[in-house]
């Protein structure tokens, strides 16, 4: 699909340029160039005269091109200066300058009016201070060309007005401004010049003293109603849907759909039509009545909405609506299972009738009904889904963007599909951000505008100039201002800096709490515990778990996952029982250890970031392959490391280990580094966002590589460390480690799912497994339970976690 | 350049009408047994189709999980506590057979259960429940036996893994017979239908009105009773308990279906696949121990394959959707 056809488009210092056009005009496109997201396949970029090549967004960045999307793009975990600073943090070495961070950050956001407090995630703040955060991120990277795509969508007036003025003192100050927008006063009240795009061209550029609303609107439309859609509906029958209520984030409204009759949903997207069409199948909130051939209706979900005749279509075909590995003949049943089955077996002769039924009546073009759908075209993917629907009993069915990604010639024919379905009794709505084929499709237009009904017009006779008019010129209609959707939120008080530490330590500290009480009860009930051995002893035994949770809990942060930490662990031990043996130097033994853990990283690495094979079996093949390794190296229990290197490594003065001590100074260096280190806010942006770590110029591939290396890395070193423990080499030393470390870091509060997680709670995590075994052992249970408990932990912390993450 | 091409071209033929794994199998029976002719014996033969026959009846239930987008490795604590369990409640008499399955199949049943709720209630994601499970089956293993397993299968029992019927190992046809049924769900019911399309698109299917959760809860279940069954089969053939004999199949068992073709991202493969899955995995076994390869070679081997035989079927798609 060509998004965009020979657009120049150009933007000077101290300006702001608006840029309007309808939905897929190819404004956000054409910025997205400019920002080095996607690349022309012809033309070119200049920037102070000179070409420029913009291949990624941090080439943009770097030529001082910053865009603010619509759809933010910080990283929600991390605090705000954080996100104004990510990519190129002012830093002591490896640490974070925060001090300056803050300061720097809170005059810069000063600049743009009320700012939020810098050590606030993300996640918690509104809409209008993540925009101000981003808008503050492009200055703290000396931008001379800024981008705004839609930024006033989700603000209030008073925002919306504040934010003006800033925008006004950047262009004071130089800035090329570019602002995108959908809302005509706005880009009247704000821009110098304004370029007007249609279909992906540029119908015109004018100053903003030649433009009028009515100018503006009028160079919008004018696109030749060139499509010969079908006569529209003669007489309506009895309402089917009645529509009165509020979906969840919108205003009140009320609708009525007849028999016979299709109602378009218009407006510029996102202003609430999508949420309607969304509610009426269950899938977003709505408070109100629905009644469906007079009765009430309390929808709550797909299941039961279509069981009442009421079908939704999505405008996401590929994420939402097809099963793309399928064929066409398992697209269509899978909504039939059960019309189509007896005993639960599937009438298969009449899902081949049916099915092929369809597809001729539908025309549509693929070698058989066993053809994948995702090697379908865009047009013939559409008819699979409305061959789906054609089959059902359906008394409503809601179509979004039904001919949005389609050739025309298949739009026709859907469009007569659509119409035959109305003509046949059904009622039909349908949501398009196509101006003309609403006009040309529908029977009657509701436009949207602010979360609510702006105005609705009879479908014959609507013109462009009226529908568009009703969208962007909301004031026109209903007097309402432009869309304050959400009020001014309260100013909340500066955080403290304390609470939020107490929330990202939150389970670390229950599980502080969880040690101590299951060491106070293990000593209460058993006098050999608190005794020097016992406690020195539990400190060599955490050491390898810890530095193994260590390099588990990195990769689990950028969101994969090191099944091959166990046999690493058994692999190294079988190394040092060969080659730190005798009475030579131990070092390279130690290196050949440390090596092998890097090549196993290194090769993880490989196998996840470069040749794309799924974390879960790509670290499930080299936990085969280097297990295959260790028993390679030592096929049994044997041999033995040299007494010097295990004695020093399981030394032991009074109650403290020395090792246990080093291990400890690596994890505080670590919770350091995680904190307020420049690798922290990398690996947190890249578990938490790709999409926003990518933007901020960050190589995420790398970092994940990375992370899979140093697993590999804390692995050997905890193998050389089990190795001294055990005192000799053995191929199944490791296997209980790849569990345990995973249970380790999650018990501390990491997410699998990436971004969340903290040195300090893996550490306790490995304690506590250590303990757990420990206490075990000291109360006489058979030490078997220790299997059982590391499982029970793990699963109770997930399912905990993951209901506490739910829930927020 | 031409004949290369061409070749190539005869090959995703061949694997188009007859599926990729069974000319992988083919090609490694013929390697195998050009370098090793023990391999061509009818007898080794009837050997690796009954030893695939539990390592298959396992796959068979991995393939359900993972064509619902999930994943089983809990699978190994099944068939280690099923033959703990059996062996113990059995103790030798035939009279307790059926004490001794039923216990199985309940405790299979309980485990599948419990992997469902983790997963699709609990929201817990399916590699760390079905590991944190497999760590509690073999604890109780542990546990239940305190480390030393006694008792034994009646011998009427033995006559189900090991035993032959018309010069084939019963196990296998119990084997083909399982699969056969499973396949058949997966294809021709109303059950199977839906298991394909939650894990190809599980928003999709919801929104199409399949019960997503209760669907791939099913498939846990599923999973964890074929586990068993393949336990009570390995038990009835081995005739001994042993606390190691799961452990081999929280590998193999996902090496089996991915070999096959099955994919992990959910919705992609088939039970008949994986049949020739088990049979691979069995296959290059019993090579690599003719050949006298150690141990650790198979290991190396098997992780290799896996890795190898995503990027192939990967090819395979791209090859023909171009």
């Amino acid at each position: 699909m060509r998004a965009l056809h020979d657009v120049s488009f150009d933007v000077q210092a101290g300006e702001i340029h608006a840029l309007i056009g309808e939905n897929g005009a190819g404004k956000s496109t054409l910025m997205r160039v400019l920002a080095g997201v996607y690349q022309p396949d012809s033309g070119h970029v200049r920037i102070d005269g000179a070409p420029a090549r913009l291949a990624t967004p941090a080439d943009a960045f770097a030529r001082g091109i910053a865009m603010v999307y619509q759809d933010t793009r910080l990283v929600p975990v991390l605090d705000g200066a954080a996100n104004l600073y990510l990519g190129r943090e002012p830093a002591f070495g490896p640490l974070l300058d925060r001090a300056r961070m803050l300061r720097d950050g809170a005059v810069l956001l000063a600049t743009l009016g009320d700012a939020p407090d810098l050590r606030r995630p993300v996640s918690d703040l509104s809409r209008a201070e993540s925009q101000m955060l981003e808008i503050g991120r492009a200055l703290a990277r000396d931008a001379r060309v800024l981008i705004l795509d839609e930024p006033t969508s989700a603000l209030t007036s008073a925002e919306t007005r504040s934010l003006f003025e800033r925008l006004r003192d950047l262009r004071a100050r130089g800035v090329a401004i570019v602002f995108i927008s959908h809302r005509i006063p706005e880009v009247l009240a704000l821009a110098d010049r304004v370029t007007v795009l249609k279909d992906g061209e540029r119908v015109g550029t004018l100053p903003i003293a030649a433009a009028s609303a009515d100018r503006l609107v009028e160079m919008m439309v004018g696109r030749a109603m060139a499509l010969a859609y079908p006569p529209r509906g003669r007489a309506f029958g009895a309402p089917v849907l009645e529509i009165d209520g509020t979906p969840a984030g919108g205003r009140p409204l009320r609708l009525t759909v007849h028999a016979g009759e299709i109602v378009g949903l218009g407006g510029v997207q996102g202003s609430g039509q999508q949420e309607l069409a969304r509610s009426l199948f269950g899938l977003h909130g709505f408070a109100g009545t629905l009644r469906l051939n007079g009765a009430a209706l309390t929808l709550n979900g797909p299941r039961q909405a279509i069981a009442a005749g009421l079908i939704y279509v999505p405008a996401d075909r590929r994420g939402e609506s097809l099963f793309l590995p399928h064929g066409i003949r398992a697209n269509v049943t899978a909504a039939h299972l059960r019309a189509w089955s007896r005993g639960g077996v599937i009438d298969a002769a009449r899902e081949r009738a049916e099915v092929a039924r369809q597809i001729t009546a539908l025309r549509i073009r693929a070698p058989s009904a066993e053809q994948p759908v995702a090697l379908l075209s865009g047009g013939n993917q559409q008819k699979v889904v409305f061959a789906r629907w054609f089959l059902a009993s359906a008394r409503v069915l809601v179509f979004d963007e039904p001919t949005q990604g389609v050739d025309v010639e298949t739009k026709l024919e859907l469009y007569r599909l659509i119409r035959g379905l109305a003509d046949g009794g059904m009622a039909i709505v349908v949501v398009s951000s196509d101006v003309l084929e609403l006009i040309g499709l529908t029977d009657r237009i509701a436009v949207f505008s602010a979360g609510g009904i702006a105005a609705e017009l009879p479908a014959a006779g609507a013109t462009e100039e009226a529908v568009i008019g009703a969208s962007v010129l909301p004031g026109r209609q209903d007097g309402a201002s432009p869309a304050p959707q959400a009020g001014t939120p309260a100013r909340r008080p500066a955080v403290r800096p304390g609470a939020l530490l107490v929330r990202r330590y939150a389970a670390p500290l229950v599980l502080l709490g969880l040690i101590a009480v299951l060491a106070g009860a293990t000593a209460a009930a058993s006098p050999y515990f608190l005794t020097p051995r016992t406690i020195s002893s539990l400190q060599i035994q955490t050491a390898p778990l810890a530095l193994a949770s260590l390099g588990q809990l990195a990769v689990l942060l950028v969101g994969g996952i090191d099944l091959s930490i166990g046999p690493t662990i058994s692999l190294v031990t079988g190394i040092a029982s060969v080659l730190i043996a005798g009475n030579g130097s131990p070092l390279i033994g130690i290196a050949v250890a440390i090596g092998t853990g890097l090549l196993v990283g290194a090769g993880n690495a490989a196998l996840v970031e470069l040749l794309a094979i799924p974390d879960l079996i790509a670290t499930l093949a080299s936990f085969s392959v280097v297990q295959g390794l260790a028993l390679i190296v030592r096929p049994s229990p044997g041999g033995s490391v040299a007494d010097a290197v295990a004695d020093l490594l399981t030394t032991r003065i009074g109650v403290v280990a020395p090792v246990f001590l080093v291990v400890v100074g690596v994890y505080v260096l670590a919770e350091l580094l995680l904190l307020r280190g420049r690798v922290g806010a990398r690996l947190y942006a890249v578990g938490s966002s790709p999409e926003g770590a990518r933007a901020a110029g960050i190589p995420v591939r790398r970092v994940r590589a990375l992370s899979y290396v140093f697993s590999g890395l804390a692995a050997s070193v905890a193998g050389l460390l089990v190795a001294a423990r055990i005192g000799s080499g053995d191929p199944q030393a490791g296997s209980a480690f790849t569990l345990a470390s995973v249970t380790a870091a999650v018990v501390g509060g990491a997410s699998v799912f990436g971004g969340i997680g903290t040195a300090a709670g893996a550490l306790l995590g490995s304690l506590l497994l250590i303990l757990v075994q420990n206490a075990l052992n000291q109360l006489h249970v058979t030490p078997y339970w220790q299997y059982v408990c590391t499982g029970a932990l793990t699963l109770a912390a997930v399912a905990a976690f993951s209901r506490r993450r739910k829930g927020r | 350049m031409q004949s290369r091409h061409g070749f190539g071209n005869s090959l995703i033929g061949l694997i188009n009408r007859i599926g990729a794994v069974w000319v992988a199998v083919i090609g490694l029976y013929v390697v195998s047994g050009a370098i090793s002719p023990a391999m061509f014996q009818i007898g080794q033969v009837l050997n690796i189709l009954q030893v695939a026959a539990f390592l298959g009846v396992i796959a068979c239930g991995q393939t359900l999980v993972l064509l619902a987008g999930g994943i089983d490795l809990s699978q190994a604590g099944v068939v280690t506590l099923v033959n703990i369990v059996a062996a113990e409640i059995m103790g030798g008499h035939a009279a307790n057979i059926p004490a001794a399955v039923a216990a199985c199949v309940l405790l299979a049943l309980a485990v599948g259960v419990g992997n469902a709720i983790t997963v699709t209630r609990l929201g817990v994601t399916p590699l760390i429940a079905t590991l944190g499970m497999n760590a509690i089956l073999y604890g109780g293993a542990l546990v239940y036996t305190g480390g030393a397993p006694h008792g034994g299968i009646a011998a009427a029992f033995a006559g189900i893994g090991a035993g032959s019927v018309f010069g084939l190992p019963s196990a296998t046809l119990i084997w083909l017979a399982l699969s056969a049924a499973v396949a058949w769900i997966t294809r021709a019911t109303a059950f199977g239908r839906a298991l394909y399309a939650a894990g190809a698109n599980p928003v999709a299917a919801h929104l199409v009105g399949v019960p997503v959760a209760r669907t791939i809860g099913i498939a846990y279940v599923g999973a964890s009773l074929l586990a068993g069954a393949g336990g009570l089969l390995i038990t009835s053939y081995i005739g001994a308990p042993s606390l190691g004999i799961g452990e081999q199949f929280t590998l193999t068992s996902v090496a089996a279906v991915v070999i096959g073709g099955t994919a992990l991202s959910g919705g992609i493969g088939s039970v008949v696949a994986t049949v020739g899955g088990a049979i691979f995995v069995t296959e290059l076994a019993s090579f690599t121990t003719i050949a006298r390869i150690s141990t650790g070679m198979q290991y190396v081997a098997q992780g290799a394959l896996i890795a190898l035989s995503v990027l192939a079927y990967r090819a395979v798609a791209r090859a023909r959707a171009a």
